[in-house]
């Protein structure tokens, strides 16, 4: 069985002969090929190079198209700033104050070349690696879209502000963060991602409380799901599991969790309706050796593979680059170890 | 004895419960030849009159600044900023000293929210509202009292050098404010040697540096290095931020001396490294 298969069987609740395992390894392609990350960024011919050498080293499920999980705000005017061992970050503002808002129109990717360049990355892949390992897009969803283009403060205070004053900007805020995220992920899809992954960090329970989620991201996110022509992953990028209960609604096939998630608690909420992807301690496995990682993901797969929907991973967004390759390695063997004392056991 | 004095002295022996003493003062003025409706009117009568309106004032005092606290809580934690500031408008209003209103209003209500965040029972919207709702209060009542109090201790703040968050940054800021501390905050990306140089020059007990990114949480082992480089070993290190929550561990391999989850714990743990009591 190919990893799309594998995949598309454990998203529908049954179990592959292998539970899949997508660790995100979205740097370390550039320590393959012996390059700066932003130099790496720089050439979408790179990371095609690079993901298909970490694919021949670890052997994992999927590869990722899109270099970083910030790249959405260039196609607003916003900058971003590199740094040598971690991915970018926010580095200019695209948008100065709400009194701008009147002015501004939804983007299109196509005006922004680093956008475009994640689209021939995206095309590369599928040329060497469609129908036999995913391939995986991402975009930041509109709710959470708006702290990276005016940042959280700004994004904050409107969410408390009087609903006078609030309602009207936010409709035209989200409405146009809204639109970018669909044709952006439309675009990633038709390019020949199999995945769009929309990263939601402002949406979780660590961010907002349960009756802002009901009242302004949850009807957001399904709106755009339901616009989005093909299968989407939602990423909280923070604490879900309170607001768990209500993500089966949205139209997502999977959703990525955190580690103080209880993920065996969140399955058995979205059991049959959403498959569930996760949830190891991205930053702790810095300083664990290969046992410890190991033994990590065995408690893990007892916890959830059983009956499957689920995916070996880490907890959003990616492997950070000081982590060891034999940790790498201990993640993506761990299933198949798995896999041995299940059937052995029987 | 002139009669004011006389009830001054059996008033007090009333409230100190000295029935001896009032009973002997009663004598005495009847011996001076104060007749007896007099001495019922002028010193029993107030004075029961004035013990039933002290208890009174205090009963109601106390109950009400708990129930304003606990308003002022619930405001906050619903995000009502309005409904927060009228509590403290009334209480102004009903002549409750600034300070009455920091230390039994606001500081109960501030001490359960940090409960909330220690249990992460509410979210960082909640928290973000409810301290910039306090700490503009509190300026406001800071301006209303005779004399600025005086800080427990001076603390620098900073985000670490090419981190451009600043959210973490500011809250742990306005707790610290909020609970005594002089706090100079040196905004986002801060090099380590501004730090040391401010160090320095502002003779400062601790410095939090704030890191979202784990790559420039790393910038804090320098900054170790660089304090101790300079024989600054009075000066606490303390880090925070997503690197240090997800792994407990992480700010003792970058060689600091406590971390804090958020704004309540850095009060703790400020607190704890100058040996304030908690």
């Amino acid at each position: 069985m190919d990893s799309v298969d594998r995949i598309l069987k454990t998203l529908c609740y049954k179990e592959p002969e292998m539970v899949p395992v997508l660790p995100v390894l979205l740097l370390q392609g550039a320590k393959e090929l012996n390059l700066s990350i932003k130099e790496y960024f720089s050439k979408h011919e790179n990371i095609i190079e690079g993901q298909t050498l970490l694919l021949e080293k670890y052997g994992h499920d999927g590869v990722y198209g899109i270099p970083h999980v910030v790249e959405d705000i260039e196609g607003f005017g916003g900058e971003l700033m590199y740094f040598e061992s971690g991915p970018p970050s926010v580095g200019k503002m695209a948008w100065r104050s709400w009194s701008d808002i009147d002015k501004i129109k939804t983007p299109s990717f196509e005006s922004s070349p680093t956008l475009l360049r994640t689209l021939k990355t995206i095309e590369g892949l599928a040329q060497r690696f469609k129908g036999k390992k995913l391939i995986v897009g991402a975009a930041i969803a509109p709710f959470s879209l708006p702290s990276m283009l005016i940042g959280t403060e700004p994004w904050f205070e409107l969410l408390w502000e009087d609903e006078l004053i609030r309602e009207p900007i936010m409709n035209k805020v989200l409405n146009i963060t809204k639109n970018f995220c669909i044709s952006w992920c439309n675009a990633q899809l038709r390019a020949g991602a199999d995945v769009v992954v929309l990263a939601d960090g402002i949406a979780s329970a660590t961010c907002i409380m349960r009756n802002q989620f009901e009242r302004y991201a949850l009807p957001l996110i399904k709106e755009t799901i339901h616009s989005i022509q093909g299968t989407v992953v939602y990423e909280p990028v923070g604490h879900i599991e309170p607001f768990v209960d209500l993500l089966p609604q949205i139209g997502a096939s999977l959703t990525i969790l955190e580690y103080k998630d209880n993920i065996k608690k969140c399955k058995e909420i979205l059991h049959g309706k959403m498959a569930v992807m996760g949830n190891l301690n991205n930053i702790e496995i810095l300083h664990w050796n290969k046992e410890t990682t190991s033994q990590k993901c065995l408690d893990l797969l007892d916890q959830v593979a059983p009956g499957g929907g689920f995916i070996l991973s880490t907890q959003g967004p990616e492997i950070p680059w000081g982590t060891s390759d034999e940790n790498i390695h201990a993640i993506v063997d761990s299933v198949k170890i798995w896999q041995k004392m299940r059937n052995k056991n029987g | 004895m002139d009669l004011e004095l006389l009830y001054s002295k059996f008033y007090q022996s009333l409230k100190e419960e000295r029935y001896l003493d009032a009973k002997n003062l009663i004598y005495q003025a009847h011996q001076q030849g104060m007749p007896a409706g007099h001495i019922l009117v002028k010193l029993v009568n107030r004075a029961l009159d004035q013990m039933q309106k002290s208890v009174q004032t205090h009963s109601v005092l106390a109950v009400d600044l708990s129930a304003e606290s606990k308003k002022y809580f619930e405001s906050l934690v619903a995000a009502d900023r309005n409904g927060a500031r009228q509590v403290v408008d009334e209480a102004l209003k009903n002549q409750i000293s600034p300070t009455d209103i920091l230390h039994k209003i606001l500081t109960p209500a501030m001490d359960d929210i940090g409960r909330l965040q220690s249990k992460e029972e509410i979210s960082l919207a909640q928290i973000y509202l409810a301290s910039k709702t306090t700490e503009e209060i509190l300026e406001k009542l800071i301006s209303l009292m005779p004399s600025k109090p005086q800080g427990i201790g001076k603390i620098l703040l900073g985000s670490a050098f090419g981190d451009y968050h600043s959210m973490g940054r500011k809250l742990v800021g306005a707790f610290l404010r909020f609970y005594g501390f002089d706090v100079i905050d040196l905004g986002m990306s801060v090099p380590n040697e501004k730090f040391v140089e401010y160090a320095l020059k502002e003779n400062v007990n601790i410095i939090f540096v704030s890191a979202l990114l784990l790559h420039t949480a790393e910038h804090l082992r320098g900054l170790k290095q660089m304090l101790t480089e300079r024989k600054l070993h009075h000066v606490k290190l303390v880090a925070g931020g997503a690197p240090f929550n997800f792994d407990k561990d992480l700010y003792k391999r970058l060689g600091c001396d406590a971390t804090a989850p958020h704004g309540i714990a850095a009060v703790n743990v400020a607190k704890e490294l100058l040996g304030k009591k908690l």
